[in-house]
């Protein structure tokens, strides 16, 4: 394949997915309007040169919501995935090492939480611990752990069979040792590809769960309730849903963007070919 | 009469030349053994001859096979050569056979792909031709698939598959490399009688000396990419003159390589000093896949009661063949696994029990070195850091005593300490083995456990490993425990022998006296697999 080509999908996902982590943390001291100021008399205005994007049945400056709405989607896929990486990671490398009782034991546990649909647990957690961002986190974060329990796990088993980890265990190195210095280096390929897919994923729940109430709570924009809002005044204003929707829409298709590129410029097997096995 | 004439042959793979001026011919009934290091060009000729090259290779010079040139036929006549008139046997076994289809309708398959026969037909001849391989129906049943069976079972699969069609010319490319050597030697015997029933030409590739040298009429020596000398197999040895054909020789009877002696062992008194390191009626199990959830669980004991000891400066070697329990022993002796029964004693002390400065100690003092030298090294890891790994046993090392220790240990093993800072793929196989060498030399130990440590590597290569081991034993009075299937390596090293059979030592001594007069049946007959290189030398 064209490396050429590779590389620009992961240039485009990188632009994009920087693109929208900047917006995010731009809007937190700036943005064009302040997105929770009610104008009544300018309400559905049309885009135009004072507002670009027009003004929502409350007459709130949409690009103002578009750029603070950011905040939950990014915010919460990144330490949701942050979440299930620490854990999960970690997690299924150390049952990779183990074996016996305690790999048995993480991977039913990790088969269990599969089994959970992650509305269900962000349901469960709002009527435990009330809705909001953090918990949407959360759940989403826990969500995640059983995935990555499956990823880091399948990836480093062969690698605590390999021979050099045999040979850091006769060097007298501990169990902790090997996993960070050998194992971890190794896997994080992997674990890097699966992180930038996931991280799109969990844009996508995010807005889900706003959408249905259960994660970003008013008055703070998020692109997920913008949709839902607009969904009434569709026949009015259907700019209102165009725009948080593209700008979902966008969002995951640069994670994806750049998840595909990473998978590429990782992969060993594209990236280079050692000279011994060139031979053969 | 000539069957298949090879005059000039060129092979260029994307514009990097590989084979240059081959040629030689093959008669009918004739078996023509290709023997020379790994990547000398043996399985691109045979690539070459079934025009199966990679994509980016090209093909010059003549393959002149019953009267046409096989280079100008096109894909669709090749077709009909392949497999019909020209058979090929590769070396591993595991991926030549399809995992999701019978082996008997596998070999039905090639039937009915060359001949015009019903279904029925091509079953109940394949079924007939796996019984000729050696597969008896009435244990191995053609309605088996492929993991059901053993090593050498899928390699006599293969066999089946290539001499349904009776071709006239069978190419086997390293069809025992995968094998141990009883298996091996029960293979070479289906080979000879499939050569005396049906009368194929053969051509035989293989880094094996051995095992060309008890199979074929005449030899071909080949070296980067060029046959470098050709002849008789009756001797051979004595006529040849290339000198990559005299390394070879030499590497492959280990006659001249072995520069340092075993030497004498120094006189012990058991009691007073205990072995540096002992296996003192070990047992390990493992469990078995149940049969259903609810059923007890089964298990095979790897090691079976079990004791094996060292003593400082002595050379052990453990054989056995693939599956008799030495790999486990050797991890249980390094205590990579912990006995279900008996105890390891380092220096007369359970490791089981031992407190941290003992285990340091014991770490520091016994070390090892695996198979696979493509897996031993972490492809992240420079190979200065690979080797520096162990160093920390001894306590924190400032970071220049450090370097000059790897350096050292470079040095030791025949490398430069520039290689400090390459990555493990710059490696060659040998080089790599040499690497995990100096990583367990840095501690200076006092014993070294090499688990079938150049098995992998070619015979040039295996020589000058085991080479290095004697110059190494000889000026640090290094003690190694060697597990390996291979006899000969074992006499090249070892002062005593074990042998391990189904978990357990059959039979245990000197090995001159081991290998002059076994006692045990299994040792006997490994004895009498090792391949005969009379003819050959005389």
């Amino acid at each position: 394949m064209n490396r050429d080509f590779l590389n620009a999908r992961l240039l485009a996902g990188a632009i994009i997915v920087g693109g929208v982590c900047l917006m995010a943390l731009i809007s937190l001291v700036w943005t064009p309007y302040d997105p929770l100021k009610l104008d009544i008399a300018n309400r559905f205005a049309p885009p135009g040169p004072r507002h670009w994007l027009g003004t929502d049945q409350l007459g709130r400056d949409v690009l103002s919501l578009l750029m603070r709405g950011a905040v939950g989607p990014v915010g919460v896929s990144i330490s949701a995935v942050t979440i299930g990486l620490v854990v999960g990671a970690t997690a299924g490398m150390l049952a990779a090492s183990s074996g016996g009782v305690a790999s048995y034991a993480t991977l039913r546990t990790s088969d269990f939480l599969f089994a959970f649909p992650a509305l269900l647990i962000a349901i469960l957690l709002r009527e435990t611990l009330g809705p909001g961002m953090l918990n949407a986190m959360v759940a989403i974060g826990i969500f995640y752990i059983p995935i990555f329990i499956r990823v880091s796990y399948g990836a480093s088993l062969p690698v605590w069979r390999s021979g050099y980890v045999a040979a850091a265990r006769v060097a007298g190195r501990g169990s902790l040792w090997i996993a960070t210095v050998h194992v971890l280096p190794n896997i994080a390929g992997v674990l890097t590809v699966h992180t930038s897919v996931q991280l799109s994923l969990g844009v996508l729940a995010e807005a889900s769960l706003s959408y249905i109430g259960l994660g970003v709570q008013p008055p703070q924009p998020s692109w997920g309730r913008m949709l839902l809002e607009a969904q009434t005044l569709l026949p009015i204003s259907p700019l209102l849903a165009i725009a948080p929707g593209l700008a979902i829409m966008v969002t995951v298709m640069g994670f994806n963007l750049l998840g595909a590129g990473l998978r590429q410029a990782l992969d060993p097997r594209g990236a280079f070919i050692p000279e011994s096995e060139a031979v053969r | 009469m000539t069957l298949l004439t090879v005059d000039n042959l060129e092979v260029d793979v994307a514009g990097r030349p590989i084979l240059r001026g081959v040629g030689f011919t093959l008669t009918r009934g004739e078996t023509l053994g290709i023997i020379g290091r790994s990547g000398s060009g043996k399985s691109m000729t045979a690539l070459a001859l079934m025009r199966l090259l990679p994509q980016d290779g090209q093909a010059r010079g003549r393959i002149v096979f019953d009267g046409t040139d096989l280079l100008s036929l096109d894909e669709a006549a090749m077709c009909g050569i392949r497999g019909r008139r020209i058979g090929v046997v590769f070396q591993e076994p595991q991926s030549a056979l399809n995992p999701l289809m019978t082996i008997g309708a596998q070999v039905a398959e090639g039937i009915r792909q060359h001949a015009d026969v019903t279904r029925r037909e091509a079953a109940s001849l394949a079924a007939e031709t796996l019984a000729r391989a050696g597969l008896d129906p009435a244990r191995v049943s053609p309605d088996r698939f492929p993991h059901e069976l053993s090593g050498g079972q899928r390699q006599r699969v293969a066999i089946a598959m290539t001499v349904a069609m009776r071709p006239d010319i069978i190419i086997a490319d390293e069809p025992t490399t995968a094998l141990d050597v009883t298996t091996q030697a029960r293979i070479l015997d289906l080979l000879r009688t499939i050569l005396r029933d049906d009368g194929p030409a053969l051509l035989l590739i293989s880094h094996d000396l051995g095992v060309v040298a008890t199979m074929a009429d005449r030899i071909a020596v080949m070296d980067e990419g060029r046959i470098v000398e050709t002849g008789p197999t009756r001797g051979f040895a004595g006529r040849a003159h290339a000198p990559q054909v005299r390394t070879l020789i030499a590497a492959a009877t280990l006659s001249r390589e072995i520069a340092a002696p075993v030497p004498p062992l120094p006189e012990h008194t058991p009691a007073e000093h205990p072995p540096l390191l002992a296996a003192e009626a070990v047992s390990r199990r493992f469990g078995l896949p149940r049969a259903h959830p609810l059923a007890w669980r089964q298990y095979r004991r790897a090691v079976d009661q079990v004791s094996l000891s060292v003593q400082a400066g002595e050379s052990v070697a453990l054989i056995g063949e693939s599956g008799s329990g030495k790999t486990t022993l050797a991890s249980l002796m390094l205590g990579l696994q912990t006995p279900d029964a008996g105890r390891i004693a380092y220096r007369g002390q359970d490791i089981a029990g031992a407190g941290r400065d003992v285990l340091r100690r014991m770490r520091a003092d016994v070390q090892a070195v695996f198979q696979d030298p493509y897996s031993s090294l972490d492809p992240r890891r420079k190979a200065g850091w690979i080797i520096a790994e162990p160093l920390h046993l001894a306590g924190p090392i400032a970071a220049d005593e450090r370097d000059e220790r790897v350096a050292e240990a470079l040095r030791e093993v025949g490398l430069s300490p520039d290689d400090a800072n390459k990555y493990p793929h710059a490696f060659s196989g040998g080089q790599r083995q040499r690497i995990a060498m100096a990583r367990a030399l840095v501690t200076r130990p006092r014993l070294v456990v090499l688990d079938e440590a150049v098995s992998s590597l070619d015979v040039v290569a295996q020589a000058r490993i085991l080479d290095l081991l004697a110059r190494l034993r000889a000026d640090h009075g290094l003690a190694y425990l060697f597990i390996t299937h291979d006899l000969r390596v074992a006499k090249a090293i070892a002062r005593r022998v074990a042998v391990m059979h189904d978990g357990r030592i059959v039979e245990e001594g000197m090995t001159a006296e081991v290998l002059t007069d076994p006692q045990h049946p299994y040792t006997r007959a490994l004895l009498a697999s090792q391949p005969d290189f009379s003819a050959f030398a005389a």
